[in-house]
């Protein structure tokens, strides 16, 4: 039997995501014991000791390292993973890309296309790998739908609509967290899930050509978060009943926008965290000229399809995500159709795909070329709803992509 | 100017104002060929009567129900009555030789439903029984879709009508007090109508709220049935199951094919073919029932426009009326007094094999009855 060689992950951010990929690295030998490439679990870094520490004992990490630039140099260290606020994404990717170190970064990549667009050349310059953690393009049941897309079986694309909805900011208690702040996000929550909405958006139809699109906040002040506060709520800090200090927020906790895309279809986009009732409600439809599908990760283990019928019986499907849809044999552990495959298998598939790409010495599904088109769309959100005017998505200049090396 | 066709009413209840609402809608949605009239109401208690006579703009006004079947000037009765009253009003319209609409269950057991088809035989005029879900668009979709073939043979058939109106406050045992199992009749309506006759039963049913518990005049019951043709079925239906308000959920599962239909999403139809998961594109398909080809639906908005429960009723009269002006057979899709006499076999035999915890036959229900051989 031959042994799979192993790859040192160091994770940069110890927050809620930081687990959830922690979790899903671990989850991989058992999913998917081909897997060429295995993870190795070596060390994490963050601002916040206890945090990382948190984290290190959870998931079997050998090590905390004091900083970033510390597990960036480690020998042991041969992808560097990044669980940040998009302000502080650059310098940690620039880093590990000139340590030669292959980087995974969770979305948003940066703060805009143009700080996206230096983090991919440094990284095709160095030749590592660069992955985006936009995990939805893994979850079986979008996967259909696209390769449905592919198959030509929607015909030809004519409209998207997509909505993720949130509500954890309905709460004006919730403290000013760095998602509420512009110096560290770059933007409210349209770079945050209407980040995902652009990517879905550009998976399933196309690139996007021009936006038009309106921000809203929803509570200008929020009190000061406590020192340990992570995830969308702030779990962890300090308790905020009393005379608590308050701090502006500079970004929006709604956003909407109108979009064309190159090959003439439109797509209305709408995201906000102050939808009351709406908990991680994404929900994404598609229609084409002689079909359409629709996706809801509430209920993400299944996804609905209408296709050309008699008139009496037409209607939408709802399919269950069973073994021969895309990437979720792996996933449906109980290994029966009607067992379902929950939120982190997309996860996993994200990073089953990302390994094998490394081994193979090719590129990711979703890199930092998608993250730079991604925050292009963003920015042309913020610019048009600053503006008023409908804005074209303008790419920065990219490199051509070099071969990864091993 | 045609004759009006006089509908008399029977009965004051509820069922009363959606059978009302119908015959009105039914002259401005789709007029027949002799305009309906509601000419004459009948009820036992004069206030609720005349209020609801005065709603439906009914003229005409009695406390004795006969008075309106003898009315010379009443061409159709309607009997919405309570269950105990519709063997009298019934035959006596029946005697006269009128055409009668009778709410369900047709008789409080086999023995007064058969007695009811027997008249109507014998009187040779339309008679049909309220199950009114028959005439449901996607319900009459589902049976199309049966009736196809497309669906193969029946394997299982499940139906479940649960409700909560009782939970808090279950009836007390009085004699008049209505049973679940007769009540929900329903559900044993639409196991025949997707093509389903029952060879055997057994049941449990159990009255279980309240301070009288016991085996009589059931809040709930849970059937199984052996099917002719060898497939099988399971019936249950509740008045105490918090949560549910008209839960009324249809399913049959073909060697061929699926489909179910939930009465508190009443509009659409879900159908199963198995040929959809060749390419990984299986599943339910949710089908709107709303475009002018599927049933009843051309008389109604332009498509994707959805009916109510109410518009069964306007349906079921239309088929009913027609074959009376038009002086035709009812159309097969609607219950007959002869579906009442099934429907009330099936309901006495799930009551036997509950209260002497056995296998009951549809059969040796059928053999304590006598129906003269009429010709219909």
């Amino acid at each position: 039997m031959t042994v799979a060689r192993q790859l040192g992950i160091g994770m940069v951010g110890a927050g809620t995501m930081a687990g959830a990929h922690s979790l899903a690295l671990s989850m991989l030998a058992p999913l998917y014991p081909d897997l060429p490439l295995r993870p190795r679990l070596v060390a994490v870094a963050d601002v916040n000791d206890r945090l990382a520490a948190r984290l290190v004992e959870r998931y079997g990490y050998a090590r905390v390292e004091p900083d970033w630039r510390a597990l960036v140099d480690a020998q042991d260290v041969d992808l560097v993973v990044t669980c940040l606020p998009p302000a502080y994404n650059r310098e940690v990717v620039l880093g590990a890309a000139a340590a030669g170190k292959h980087v995974v970064s969770e979305k948003p990549l940066a703060t805009d296309a143009a700080a996206g667009a230096e983090l991919l050349a440094a990284c095709q310059a160095a030749g590592v790998f660069h992955g985006l953690g936009a995990a939805y393009r893994w979850m079986p049941a979008l996967r259909a739908i696209r390769e449905l897309i592919d198959r030509g079986e929607l015909g030809e694309m004519r409209s998207f609509r997509a909505t993720f909805l949130l509500d954890y900011a309905a709460d004006p208690d919730v403290p000013l967290l760095w998602r509420f702040q512009k110096r560290l996000a770059g933007g409210g929550i349209a770079i945050d899930t209407g980040y995902h909405l652009a990517d879905t958006a550009r998976y399933l139809v196309g690139e996007i050509e021009t936006v038009q699109g309106l921000t809203a906040i929803a509570y200008p002040e929020r009190p000061l978060p406590g020192a340990d506060a992570i995830g969308n709520r702030g779990a962890g800090s300090a308790d905020s009943t009393g005379a608590v200090a308050m701090g502006a927020v500079d970004v929006e906790d709604a956003a909407a926008a109108i979009v064309t895309f190159e090959n003439g279809a439109y797509g209305v986009l709408e995201t906000s965290r102050v939808t009351r009732g709406r908990r991680v409600a994404m929900e994404v439809e598609v229609s084409g000229t002689v079909g359409s599908a629709r996706w809801d990760l509430e209920r993400g283990n299944e996804f609905q399809v209408c296709l050309p019928s008699d008139e009496a019986t037409l209607g939408y499907r709802r399919v269950l995500v069973n073994a021969q849809h895309p990437g979720a044999a792996e996933l449906l552990v109980g290994g029966a159709d009607g067992t379902s495959v929950g939120w982190i298998g997309q996860v996993c598939a994200m990073w089953a795909e990302f390994l094998t790409a490394i081994h193979e010495g090719r590129g990711a599904h979703a890199d930092f070329e998608d993250g730079v088109r991604d925050s292009a769309v963003i920015d042309a959100l913020y610019a048009s709803a600053a503006s008023g005017v409908r804005t074209s998505v303008m790419i920065p200049t990219l490199g051509a992509a070099r071969a990864v090396t091993a | 100017m045609t004759d009006p066709i006089r509908i008399g009413l029977l009965g004051a209840g509820w069922i009363t104002r959606a059978h009302g609402h119908a015959l009105h809608t039914l002259n401005h949605v789709t007029p027949l060929h002799r305009p309906i009239e509601l000419a004459a109401l009948a009820a036992r208690t004069p206030d609720r009567g005349l209020a609801m006579a005065r709603d439906l703009g009914i003229e005409k006004f009695t406390t004795d129900w006969r008075e309106v079947v003898d009315d010379p000037d009443i061409d159709v009765i309607a009997v919405l009555l309570g269950e105990t009253a519709h063997l009298e009003a019934t035959q006596a319209t029946l005697a006269l030789g009128k055409p009668v609409l009778c709410e369900k269950p047709l008789g409080r057991d086999r023995f007064e439903a058969a007695a009811l088809l027997e008249a109507a035989r014998r009187a040779g005029v339309r008679a049909a029984v309220g199950f009114n879900y028959r005439y449901m668009p996607a319900m009459r979709l589902a049976r199309e879709i049966v009736d196809s073939g497309r669906l193969g043979r029946c394997l299982q058939f499940r139906a479940v009508y649960l409700q909560d109106h009782a939970a808090g406050t279950s009836p007390s045992r009085k004699p008049n007090a209505s049973r679940a199992i007769t009540d929900y009749c329903h559900i044993i309506d639409f196991m025949r109508y997707l093509g389903n006759e029952a060879e055997a039963v057994q049941a449990t049913a159990a009255k279980l709220t309240g301070a009288d518990v016991g085996v009589d005049l059931e809040d709930a019951y849970v059937a199984a049935v052996e099917l002719r043709g060898g497939g099988i079925a399971s019936l249950e239906a509740s008045r105490v199951a918090w949560g549910w308000k008209g839960r009324q959920v249809v399913e049959f599962n073909g060697t061929a094919g699926s489909l179910w239909w939930d009465m508190e999403d009443l509009n659409r139809l879900h159908v199963f073919y198995p040929g959809d998961e060749a390419d990984g594109t299986g599943g339910f398909r949710d089908i709107l029932v709303s475009q002018p080809d599927h049933p009843f639906m051309d008389m109604w908005w332009p498509p994707g426009h959805t009916v109510g429960w109410e518009h069964s009723f306007a349906h079921e009269w239309r088929d009913f009326l027609t074959a009376v002006i038009e002086d035709q057979p009812l159309p097969v899709e609607q219950a007959s007094f002869e579906d009442g006499y099934q429907a009330a076999l099936m309901c006495d035999a799930v009551i036997t094999a509950a209260t002497e915890k056995r296998r009951v036959t549809l059969d040796e229900m059928a053999a304590t009855v006598t129906v003269s051989d009429v010709p219909a």
